[in-house]
């Protein structure tokens, strides 16, 4: 078994943690549930690359949003997961939710950011957005 | 789903894989057994999900993440195979193309008296005889879906036979 780590390296690795959620939608944008394997594929990709992670809330976030397009309101739901990360990785995390969300076919995948108390859901770095 | 062979317990997984359930504990056991009961009873999927996978569920046991050593488990593929028949049912996940058909394998006692038309009683004394295969996890009974069925069938023929002595 692994010596355990001394107090002070395990507190300033906790300090240096930084815990980063974001929106994994359920549905594809014609509403269509997911495959297993795409589920699994993205929480194995997270396991290998980020150690880990977890569901952040108890039901998955509901939503709604205007369509430029159509003009439309549409709803989605997502999955908040959460993983925690060094700080240094943040830019590895949204390199890899960009490549995330072209391969679910979304315009981006939103990560939810902390600022002043309050949350702010923003997209990932390298995410195209219609602004 | 769930089989009991040679006083084995297995679990086929919706990809084909057939898992050896010996190793799990007892706890496990009455883990996935009320996790069945739970999807049998149409809860949803979302809070299923949540039991198998968010920090403080069972099968992470106490880890605030699910990590790659505990998403390899036995116990978590079971689980998550659980859950994703439940999604698959209620349409939020979708089925990989190789996937197995989604059915219910395992009854409960009542479900099981309900669909024979006799008590509960009645059941596990059945059940107890070896005349309805399963298991008994703890205090619940986990009975084969296929063995409740053809059960039926044989009651039907004894009663059937009782009519024509009687006529």
């Amino acid at each position: 078994m692994a010596a355990p780590l001394p107090k002070t390296q395990a507190l300033s690795d906790a300090i240096h943690s930084l815990v980063v959620q974001f929106l994994v939608p359920v549905f594809d944008r014609n509403g269509r549930a997911y495959a297993r394997s795409v589920r699994n594929r993205i929480r194995r990709d997270l396991e290998g690359r980020f150690g880990g992670w977890s569901l952040a809330a108890d039901r998955p976030l509901a939503g709604a949003w205007r369509n430029p397009g159509s003009g439309d309101v549409e709803y989605d739901e997502s999955w908040r997961y959460e993983v925690g990360i060094d700080p240094t990785r943040l830019h590895e995390l949204d390199t890899y939710l960009a490549g995330l969300a072209f391969r679910l076919g979304q315009k981006a995948i939103w990560r939810v950011a902390y600022a002043g108390g309050e949350g702010r859901v923003i997209p990932a770095a390298g995410c195209m957005v219609d602004k | 789903m769930l089989s009991s062979r040679a006083r084995r317990m297995q679990y086929q997984l919706l990809t084909g894989e057939t898992l050896e359930l010996s190793g799990l504990s007892r706890a496990d056991m009455g883990f996935l057994l009320g996790l069945m009961g739970r999807t049998t009873a149409e809860e949803d999927y979302f809070s299923l999900e949540r039991s198998v996978c968010a920090p403080g569920a069972y099968p992470l046991r106490g880890s605030p993440r699910v990590t790659q050593r505990i998403h390899d488990s036995l116990l978590f593929r079971v689980a998550e195979d659980i859950v994703d028949r439940a999604g698959i049912r209620q349409g939020v996940v979708a089925p990989d193309p190789g996937d197995r058909r989604v059915t219910e394998a395992i009854v409960s006692v009542t479900e099981a008296a309900k669909r024979l038309g006799v008590t509960r009683s009645a059941v596990i004394k059945a059940a107890r005889a070896g005349r309805i295969q399963g298991k008994k996890v703890g205090h619940t009974w986990a009975l084969l879906r296929r063995s409740v069925a053809s059960y039926r069938v044989a009651q039907h023929r004894v009663e059937a036979g009782r009519a024509s002595r009687r006529a």
